[in-house]
């Protein structure tokens, strides 16, 4: 019988391999001070530690001051901390860590901790470039005076909309325009009247042709007819050639005037037309810039404007528009007129794309979906008469222009799945400006004009987040990468599990219930959550930072509590939602366990076996880990020194998993055959075991059944082992130990559990454990164990129940030991071997190389 | 009631002419009185024959430069001005939806060309197309449409102006025609009417006005042909509406001391 509880003993020492005894309140591993001995069951209190929240007096959550963000992350913390205190160039922070281990929180967090003080950035508006308008010109203004720059220039032009046509309406510009155009005319009249006049008394006329002015002989208004004209007599038609040239050199001088006039007349026109412009727009435009008088580019920029609005005049003249092209149906000709005062207007507009009025402090831009254009921008196109056009209006912010002077965060797998995201950031990080290119100039797939509008400088910093393995491959592949991203904030997915940190994660479990505006939570319900959380982080010292994980936990619970009418979350619901998880998620752990307990999948929890043992794997599922038995067998023939890895031979095997083997020939081999070959084959293989095997975790159950196989000594199938073990034969820590346990304990339970049944674990191991309640309670009722072993022979004697036997100053084992047995068997072995070739030593067998033909 | 008929327009022109906006009102009008628009194109005698006269010299365009082949070219590119015509007139008529017709005379333009012309309203444009700048050659048509027995909307050039103004002097008869011609196009071009004449029309106005569902402001007609003039022009009208068929010698002068369009009712 296993002893209870109270009686395990004070005091134990332990055998060395060497034979030796040992201490083991001396052992390293701590072992002694936490009452359990190496060989022999655990105390029940060892399986599971509670939860210990130190000097903290509290009842629920309410009475905890809440504490908002991850705790014990110090080191990620204080480089985040220096990387955005940091202003220099590169270097910006690459936060990593497991998913869901509060990196985004804790980065917020310090952000705003940061920016709240920092001075908030400029606002940034792109305006018409009136001298060359592909290219846009910037205008920086002081934080929250865009807008209002923006609205008067609205209400300018909406002034200059009715004022300058009505300027142009009024009876005084009408009349001067008449005079000025008059004066023209009446010179123009005045040369060709008298010329005209001139060549009527003489009988010639001066008619209108498709191709200019002609002069010819008339006679009652109309053109002497040719053979009219040629029976003349010769001096008269003469004459009349003589009038002709005549005249004709006079209209010529005339004509020659007309270009002169006509750029006079326009001149003249357009100086009028200004300055009937000046006197509208010189009020308006004072005005407007009363408010701005202190800003130098937005007096440039007005002063811009109002060389435009003067230079063109004429277009405010509604007569003076060209007409729509004929032929066109009505509503379409109103919908260019109308278009085309919106587009004479649209040049004077103020584009704002960056308002920073509503922010206090520095700004913090969170882009979910960091496309190249979603970073710097783009230029939306609007549909005119089936043409697509653009303009300064069209610009759009991207994110890096938000985040302009404070800090833009950014999902790094996101970025880098993103069209182009990752070039476009770097490019502006190096060149430190925002330069707007579309993808289709980009990549020269548009030949199109479009605008290149000036570039903005950038001083931003950004904080990517990601996962390690994309922090480590952009090092290792990306050479700008550490030169833009010089500070590597890195979490851990666990924190220590001190009395201290167990109060810290106690207070913010209160800090994530009243944030989701959960119920609270009770002394009890929050002992359960740091359990879980240890269980989390498989680890009975450490704590996970997975705290999305245990925010979701504490989501269900306070549901249940809800669901039962609760007001306060206690330790069941917390127990409920951890096994209501369990269970959604354990259909294939549950068939698994049917198989099992149905004996279609073979597994003996009694009797004892030669060389067969209980091996357990964990797998996982939907995120949860659980353990399952796997029987393991081994068989011994006389050989050349073959240990035939079955999953190896038939590549399903993982190379730890082989690793693993290859250090029972060397453990084999080092112990028994140091005085001649090894003249054996041996045979390992997982039964029923169908998908790839990896791992070590199984290489002492394999030795253990091995060693059995070599005995002939029955192993105990009561029991699972789990642990691997290196070439002297020590047991060293393996994965998932809980899940194992309890995957082996609900076997057994479903057939009943006699008191016999328990699971060999490596000592080492025995801090990870944070075994199930159930579990416990059945190591406290005496009806299961969980025996840590340190080294093989602790686990052929729990496992065979004979001891394993220390050799002598000869190297000889005792009698009746399974060293004895095993050496007796090998030497056997090799005296069956000698008629035949030397074998050279046990070595796994070459794999045979399967070579597919390509073709 | 008084029913102004227009079934059928003509709108005439030669290579000399203007005819854009000619044919724009002309489609507009006939339109909205739902009548066949007839173009006729008038290839200038004159033109040929000048063509054929080798003294003949011409001034080009844009410089003062003797084109001694012009007038080969000239013989050539008369008859496409025709085609010119043809095309803006049937744009113009399937943007409208109307009946349209078009045909070309080789003649000297005069009033001759109407005489045997079946029409209930001409459209002539006053002006030739400008020459180099503003300066225009005088048009043979404005003569035309004095000297026409018929109605005739002779478009003229316009600096600006809105309203119609209908002057019925004294001592005619066909008040009644003048009037209802009058707000049938005033009300086609959407134009408010101002008549000019003596207090005692009012009544054959009202009722005219009412049948077209249109205001109209009478004034007195001034006494003199000096103080109508300046009464037109401080009005300012879009368009001036004459009979024809006035027998005191103020349609010349009128029409000669305005600017606007003008209307000869016949």
């Amino acid at each position: 019988m296993m002893p209870r509880e109270e009686e395990w003993p004070e005091d134990r020492c332990i055998m060395a391999d060497n034979g030796s005894l040992k201490d083991i309140r001396s052992a390293d591993d701590g072992a002694a001070d936490s009452g359990w001995i190496a060989g022999e069951p655990l105390p029940p209190s060892i399986m599971r530690r509670p939860a210990q929240f130190g000097d903290l007096d509290f009842m629920t959550t309410d009475d905890l001051t809440p504490l908002p963000s991850l705790i014990g992350q110090e080191r990620a913390v204080e480089a985040v901390e220096f990387g955005i205190a940091m202003r220099r160039p590169g270097f910006n922070v690459f936060a990593f860590g497991p998913a869901g281990s509060g990196k985004q929180s804790l980065v917020q967090q310090l952000l705003e901790r940061r920016a709240k003080s920092e001075p908030t950035p400029p606002d940034w508006c792109y305006v018409n470039n009136f001298e060359d308008a592909r290219r846009p010109r910037r205008l920086m203004l002081p934080t929250g005076r865009a807008i209002p720059l923006r609205e008067a220039v609205k209400r300018l032009i909406a002034e200059l909309r009715i004022a300058l046509p009505a300027a142009f309406e009024r009876e005084e510009y009408r009349a001067r325009r008449e005079v000025v155009e008059q004066q023209f005319k009446k010179r123009q009249e005045e040369a060709f009247g008298a010329l005209e006049r001139k060549a009527e008394g003489k009988g010639i006329g001066l008619l209108r042709t498709p191709v200019g002015l002609a002069l010819a002989p008339v006679q009652n208004g109309e053109v002497v007819r040719p053979d009219a004209f040629n029976k003349l007599p010769a001096e008269d038609r003469q004459r009349i050639q003589a009038e002709i040239a005549g005249l004709q050199t006079e209209l010529e001088a005339v004509v020659r005037q007309l270009p002169g006039w006509e750029r006079e007349l326009r001149e003249a026109i357009r100086k009028l037309n200004r300055d009937t412009t000046a006197v509208v727009v010189n009020d308006l435009l004072t005005e407007l810039g009363r408010p701005f008088s202190d800003l130098k580019d937005v007096a440039n920029y007005l002063d811009a404007v109002r060389r435009d609005l003067l230079e063109h005049a004429e277009d405010f003249i509604t007569g003076d528009r060209p007409e729509t092209p004929p032929g066109l149906p009505t509503g379409v000709a109103q919908a260019m007129t109308a278009e085309s005062e919106s587009t004479l207007f649209r040049r004077y507009q103020v584009n704002v794309i960056v308002d920073n009025s509503g922010i206090t402090g520095a700004p913090i831009v969170w882009e979910d979906r960091p496309s190249h254009q979603n970073l710097i921008g783009r230029l939306e196109h609007m549909a005119r008469f089936g043409a697509l056009v653009t303009d300064f209006n069209l610009i759009v912010a991207g994110a890096l222009h938000k985040a302009n002077g404070g800090y833009l965060v950014l999902d790094a797998r996101r970025l880098l799945m993103a069209n182009f995201g990752w070039d476009a950031l770097k490019q502006a990080l190096r060149a430190a400006e925002i330069r707007i290119v579309s993808l289709e100039q980009m990549l020269s797939l548009a030949s199109t004009v479009s605008l290149e509008p000036e570039a903005i400088p950038l001083q931003v910093k950004v904080v990517l987040i990601g996962p390690p393995l994309l922090y480590y491959l952009l090092a290792d592949a990306d050479p700008d990468f550490k030169e833009l991203f010089k500070v590597a904030a890195e979490f851990d997915d666990r924190i220590d599990r001190s009395p201290e940190a167990t109060a810290l994660y106690a207070r913010l479990i209160a800090g994530t219930a009243k944030r989701e505006h959960m119920r609270p939570f009770d002394r009890n319900a929050i002992a359960r959550v740091v359990e879980e959380a240890a269980r989390l982080g498989g680890d009975g010292d450490k704590l996970t930072t997975h705290i999305a994980e245990i925010g979701d936990l504490m989501q269900e619970a306070d549901h249940r509590a809800g669901e039962a009418g609760r007001g306060v979350v206690g330790r069941a619901d917390i127990e409920s939602a951890v096994e209501a998880r369990r269970r959604r998620a354990d259909r294939i752990y549950r068939r698994y366990q049917e198989e099992i307990l149905r004996q279609t999948i073979r597994i003996e929890t009694d009797g004892a076996r030669v060389g067969q043992i209980n091996g357990l794997s964990v797998f996982s599922l939907g995120g949860m880990n659980f353990g399952n038995p796997t029987r393991i067998t081994a068989q011994v023939r006389f050989g050349r020194g073959e240990l035939i890895d079955i999953e190896r031979e038939v590549a399903l095997g993982g190379p730890i998993h082989s690793k693993g083997v290859l250090i029972l020939s060397g453990f084999l081999g080092g112990r028994f055959g140091r005085n001649g070959p090894l003249s054996l084959t041996a045979s390992l293989v997982f039964e029923q075991s169908y998908g790839m095997v990896e791992g070590d975790s199984a290489s002492a159950a394999e030795l253990l059944s091995l060693l059995s196989a070599l005995s002939e000594t029955p192993i105990r199938q009561c029991y699972a082992i789990t642990g691997s073990v290196d070439q002297l034969g020590r047991i060293q820590a393996i994965g998932g130990v809980n899940e194992k346990i309890e995957g082996y304990f609900d076997v057994c339970v479903a057939r009943g559990l006699t008191g016999d049944e328990g699971v060999v674990i490596p000592a080492t191991n025995v801090r990870h454990l944070m075994l199930r309640a159930d579990v416990v309670e059945a190591a406290r009722a005496g009806k299961f164990r969980v025996v840590p072993i340190e080294t093989i022979d602790q686990g052929i004697e729990i496992l065979t129940g004979v001891p394993a036997g220390i050799p002598n100053i000869s190297g000889e084992y005792p009698e009746g030991s399974v060293n004895r047995r095993v050496a007796a068997r090998l030497v056997m072995l090799a005296r069956q071997a000698l008629p035949h070739r030397a074998p050279r030593g046990l070595r796994p067998r070459q794999r045979t190389e399967r070579h597919h033909d390509e073709d | 009631m008084t029913r102004i008929e227009i079934r059928r327009m003509v709108i005439a022109c030669d290579a000399a002419a203007d005819l854009r906006r000619a044919v724009s009102e002309a489609a507009l009008l006939a339109a909205e009185w739902r009548a066949e628009l007839v173009g006729l194109y008038v290839e200038d005698e004159n033109l040929y024959r000048l063509a054929e006269l080798d003294i003949v010299r011409h001034v080009g365009f844009s410089a003062a430069t003797f084109e001694l082949s012009a007038a080969e070219m000239l013989k050539s590119m008369l008859p496409g001005y025709a085609g010119t015509m043809r095309a803006a007139l049937e744009t113009a008529a399937l943007q409208h939806g109307l009946v349209w017709s078009f045909d070309t005379r080789r003649t000297v333009p005069s009033v001759e060309i109407f005489r045997e012309l079946e029409c209930d309203m001409l459209i002539l444009d006053a002006e030739s197309r400008p020459f180099s700048g503003d300066w225009r050659p005088r048009s043979a048509w404005p003569a035309i449409a004095l000297a026409a027995a018929r109605t005739v909307l002779l478009k003229r050039r316009r600096a600006g102006g809105r309203g119609t103004v209908i002057v019925a002097p004294r001592g005619k008869a066909d008040y009644e025609r003048l009037l209802a011609t009058a707000f049938a196009l005033a009300g086609a071009r959407d134009e408010i009417v101002i008549l000019s004449a003596d207090p005692e029309i009012r009544e054959l106005a009202d009722r005219i006005a009412a049948d077209r569902d249109r205001g109209y402001r009478l004034e007195t007609m001034p006494a003199t042909i000096d103080a109508m003039l300046a009464r037109i022009d401080e009005i300012d009208p879009a368009l001036l509406v004459l009979s024809a068929d006035d027998e005191t010698n103020t349609l010349r002068t009128l029409a000669e001391g305005t600017r606007c369009d003008l209307l000869l009712v016949r």
